[in-house]
């Protein structure tokens, strides 16, 4: 069980959004959104570094590193999972005071956007957490329009075209990055960038515009100008969950310039 | 696994897109516009 421990906080999520969606009765939706120990999972990989403080690489079908979805639990995952728990508990415990009542399809697309949190928190390579954005924005755009209304409609709309850009240029970048470095050196974030025969002024493209792109998402001072028109235009739980979301794109900073890419920082800001 | 790489971007640009279109399509049946700020028309 625990060597499966790092895959169980998205697995059941996803399993709770089938369900609900296979039964549309509201009462059996708050039932499985609500399920005791929502928090469990997260809990459990919190649990287990505090153990021994060992990372934790879990490969998905045991699939080696460049060919299949590798998930990587450090200390930062595990925090982020534990409060993405937490907090979606929470506000699902709020919207089922009445909010979810508009639309059968609130808790499958919460369920799904909880799964897209978790997996950008958990994912231990570039390409995969493009993919878990993708899963956590498509639920975003429709859970930021849940309620309908014009208001919300519009705002709805500047959002996604503004992530739609955003992801344009992640891709940009994710294919800048993999064609010279980190396709053969593959393992989670320490890319090993110093490659011979890489390209410094493609890598440095890539740099630039993954800090651009998360600095969109995480709505950082230069960038942050659709936060309040969108966050003000959402319903109020939906605008709780997104708070966590914004959070998403500051880890993926973390992740990628801070840990990712600290060897090579040196070589990438010489400008001789 | 740069074919996995643009295969997969392609569908979640054509779900995202698609999606995009609807929203467009939803906001102007209710509007009547296609104005995305709050300026109203005179």
């Amino acid at each position: 069980m625990n060597a499966h421990a790092p895959i169980l906080p998205m697995l059941i999520p996803f399993a709770a959004a089938l369900l609900q969606m296979a039964c549309g009765r509201l009462a059996f939706q708050r039932v499985i959104g609500l399920r005791p120990r929502a928090a469990g999972p997260g809990h459990r990989l919190a649990d287990l570094l505090a153990d021994d403080g060992q990372l934790r690489v879990y490969a998905l079908g045991n699939w080696p590193a460049p060919f299949g979805i590798v998930l990587v639990v450090d200390r930062l995952a595990a925090a982020m999972t534990l409060l993405t728990a937490v907090l979606g508990f929470l506000v699902l415990l709020y919207a089922s005071t009445g909010f979810d009542e508009e639309r059968i399809h609130f808790h499958p697309l919460f369920q799904l956007q909880l799964l897209g949190l978790l997996g950008a928190f958990l994912t231990g390579d570039l390409f995969n957490l493009f993919v878990f954005f993708e899963v956590m924005l498509l639920a975003s755009y429709t859970l930021l329009a849940h309620g309908g209304g014009l208001a919300r409609t519009r705002a709805g709309i500047s959002y996604v075209v503004l992530n739609l850009v955003g992801s344009a240029l992640f891709l940009i970048a994710l294919g800048c990055s993999t064609a010279r470095w980190a396709l053969s050196t593959w393992p989670m974030w320490h890319i090993v960038l110093t490659l011979p025969g890489y390209d410094r002024a493609l890598a440095r493209l890539a740099f630039a515009l993954l800090i651009a792109v998360f600095a969109l998402k995480a709505g950082l001072l230069p960038l942050s100008f659709w936060l309040p028109h969108t966050y003000s235009a959402a319903g109020a739980p939906v605008a709780a969950l997104f708070a966590i979301m914004t959070k998403v794109g500051i880890v993926a900073i973390l992740r990628v310039q801070v840990i990712a890419l600290a060897p090579a920082m040196p070589d990438l800001l010489d400008t001789g | 696994l740069p074919q996995a790489l643009v295969l997969t971007a392609i569908v979640i640009g054509f779900g995202m897109t698609a999606y995009l279109a609807m929203l467009a399509l939803r906001a102007l049946s209710e509007s009547g516009a296609d104005h995305v700020d709050a300026h109203r028309e005179p």
